[in-house]
Formats: C-alpha cells, structure tokens, sequence
C-alpha cells in the first residue's frame, strides 16, 4: 500500500539527484533542529549533514512508499545520527560556547539579542542533555509526529514508544526547570 | 490525548521549531537580494550626485571668474566629493558579484554590506561637520568682504547664503537619519539571522 503522504512514489521519473534535492529541500528546518540535536560544532553538523544526504541518496532508490515521507527522512536521519554519535563519542562544543559566540556577533545591540538566543538556546540545551534513547523521542515529538510515526521511525512498538515520551517528557520537563533555577 | 489539549508539548513545539525556521530563511533571503539591489542604486546615485555637485561648482567659478572666496569653497567641496566617492567606491569593493550565490554567502555579503552602510553612514556625519567647519568662515568671509554689495541688494545675501545654510541644515538632519536607520538595519539583520539558523 502507497502512503497517502508520499509524494517521491509519486515522482518516480525524476532523476534521483533531483528527488534527493527536492526531500532535503522540503525537511530543511526539521533535519537541521535534529542535526543540532546530535551535534553540538557547526562542523560536525555539517559533518552529519553530509552523511544522511548521502545514507539518503543510497536508500532513496528503495523506497517505495510504505511510510510517509517524512517518516522515510527521519527514520534514515536518525539511523544515521546513531551511527555518527557512535563514531564521534564526545561533543566538540558546549552550548556555553555557542551562545559567547552568538554575543560577540550580534551587531548594535549585543544584550537583546543574548538574551533572545538564550531563551531558545535552553530547549535546544536541555533535549541535548537528555539520554539518547529519550532525546529520540523528544526530537521527534517536537517535530510533531504521533505515537505511531515515531514508532515507525524508530522501529518500536507504539506502547513503547508511548512509556519512552511519558519518560522523556518528565526528564525534559526537569532539565528545563534546573536551567530556569540556574538562571 | 491530543496535542492540542496538551498545552505543555504545545509549547514546546511552538519554541522548538523556531530553530532554522524555513520563513526566516526565506525572509532572509529576500532581504540579501533586494540589499543587492539596493546598492547597485546607491552607486549610480551617489556618482550622479557627485557629477552632479561638480558640475554646479564648476560652473558657479566660471560664473564669477574664479573669486578666491567662490574658487575656494568650491575646490573644498570637490576635494570633499572626491574622498566621498573613493570612500564609498573603496567600501563597495568586491560586494557586487552575488547573482546566483548560496543564501551562506548573501548573508555573508549583506553583513559586510550593512557594515559599510554604518561606516559610510558615520564618515558622511564626520565629514558633514568637517565641511560645515569649513563653510562656515567662508561664508562669513564672504559676507565681511562684500559687505557693501550686501547692503545694496540684501536679497543676493537672503537667497545665496540662505540657500547655502539650508543645504546644509537638510544634510544635517538627513546623515543624521541614515546614521541612525544604518545602525538599526544592522541590529534587524543580525536579528533575523539568529532567527534563521542554528549558528
């Protein structure tokens, strides 16, 4: 069965550097908040950019619609994304770092836009900090895909998946309220 | 449960997905590329106005036969057009050649641009005052050596000196405004850049 959702079944004509284009294209904002999710440098995002671009490229050519799209970019992303933490251990650059250097560039008026990016930064923070199995989950309930879809991504079953958020929100909703206390 | 009903999720979503927000990235975009417009027009104004300043001064020394008073403010206001241009030009150097680019590189471009629009922004002020300096005492050179001309026919004083001096107030009052309005583009871009990306 097609999915309803799948529109690279659909296009099966086009040449496949232009269907990979057209997907990363269309996921832009969602792949880039999950590379950051994982990686903390700019180059080791753009170091895992390149590896589920081209892990996509290669399964590109099998999918054939049993899931939707967005399920197929994500499932092949964060296999990926497990494969790239394995390789690299260690982050490469605290948040801390992040945000000094958001500081020192910000233009004319350095406070207003600290503390702007400090604000989204702790969400972004606080997902990092949590256990891979957990962040798993959180980074693809924040992209607001159900229970199901992400039982899809992450091949378990829905009851499980719904145990991991239940989890995961509590550990998320905690990292959070050290942060506002520390603030 | 429902998302909707769950107003924490929600909330979260809503902060979470603010990171490389598409719309951001797109309004950035836009904002690099009409920049790029911006500036090719900026060039062809500001070297029309100079052409321009220059061909009045001209002819206002052949008018009065190079008097030293005229001769002087003129060759001050054409050294002044002169820097300015070199200025302006030197600033824009290598700013041009964006057709076709990735967005990376228009931001890149645009920050160095809006960089070059605070520093012109604040030389044109700096410069403005120095001039007004030098017109100043011309002026009152002017009115002090042709006293007696004046007194005979004030009107030449109203318009001539009046014209000068309202010149100049609308200059003042103008880099002022582009001082500020450079400052706070700036500030705008550098805004909608955080906004866009995760860098």
């Amino acid at each position: 069965m097609t999915h309803p959702g799948t529109t690279l079944e659909e296009k099966n004509g086009e040449p496949l550097e232009a269907r990979l284009a057209r997907l990363l294209d269309a996921h832009a904002a969602p792949l880039s908040r999950l590379f950051a999710s994982y990686a903390r440098s700019a180059a080791d995002r753009q170091d895992l950019a390149q590896d589920v671009a081209l892990a996509l490229f290669t399964a590109l050519p099998r999918f054939r619609g049993d899931c939707s799209e967005r399920t197929f970019v994500f499932r092949v992303a964060h296999n990926r994304a497990l494969a790239f933490l394995a390789k690299r251990g260690r982050p490469t650059e605290d948040v801390d770092d992040h945000e000094d250097r958001v500081v020192a560039t910000s233009g004319k008026n350095p406070a207003l836009a600290y503390e702007r990016r400090h604000r989204e930064a702790r969400l972004l923070a606080a997902v990092r900090a949590l256990p891979l199995s957990h962040r798993q989950v959180v980074t693809l309930l924040l992209e607001g895909l159900d229970h199901q879809e992400i039982a899809d991504v992450l091949g378990l079953t829905v009851n499980h998946v719904a145990v991991r958020a239940h989890r995961a929100r509590a550990a998320l909703r905690v990292l959070l309220e050290e942060h506002e206390g520390s603030t | 449960m429902t998302h909707e009903s769950d107003p924490e999720l929600a909330g979260w979503r809503a902060e979470w997905q603010t990171f490389g927000d598409p719309a951001a990235l797109d309004a950035l975009a836009e904002r690099c590329t009409r920049d790029g417009r911006k500036l090719r027009r900026g060039l062809v104004y500001e070297t029309l106005g100079a052409a321009f300043s220059t061909v009045v001064l001209t002819l206002l020394v052949v008018r009065t036969r190079g008097t030293p008073a005229v001769a002087a403010i003129a060759v001050a206001l054409s050294i002044f057009n002169g820097v300015w241009l070199a200025r302006y030009y030197g600033e824009r150097w290598g700013l041009l050649a964006v057709e076709g680019a990735s967005v990376d590189r228009y931001v890149e471009l645009t920050r160095r641009r809006l960089r070059a629009d605070d520093s012109l922004a604040r030389f044109a002020w700096n410069a403005h005052l120095a001039l007004f300096g030098v017109v100043i005492p011309g002026i009152t050179w002017l009115l002090l050596s042709h006293a007696e001309q004046y007194r005979r026919a004030p009107w030449r004083a109203a318009v001539g000196l009046g014209v000068a001096l309202m010149v100049h107030a609308v200059l003042f009052v103008w880099l002022r405004r582009k001082r500020r309005l450079a400052a706070a583009a700036r500030e705008r871009f550098e805004g909608l850049a955080a906004r866009s990306s995760l860098e």
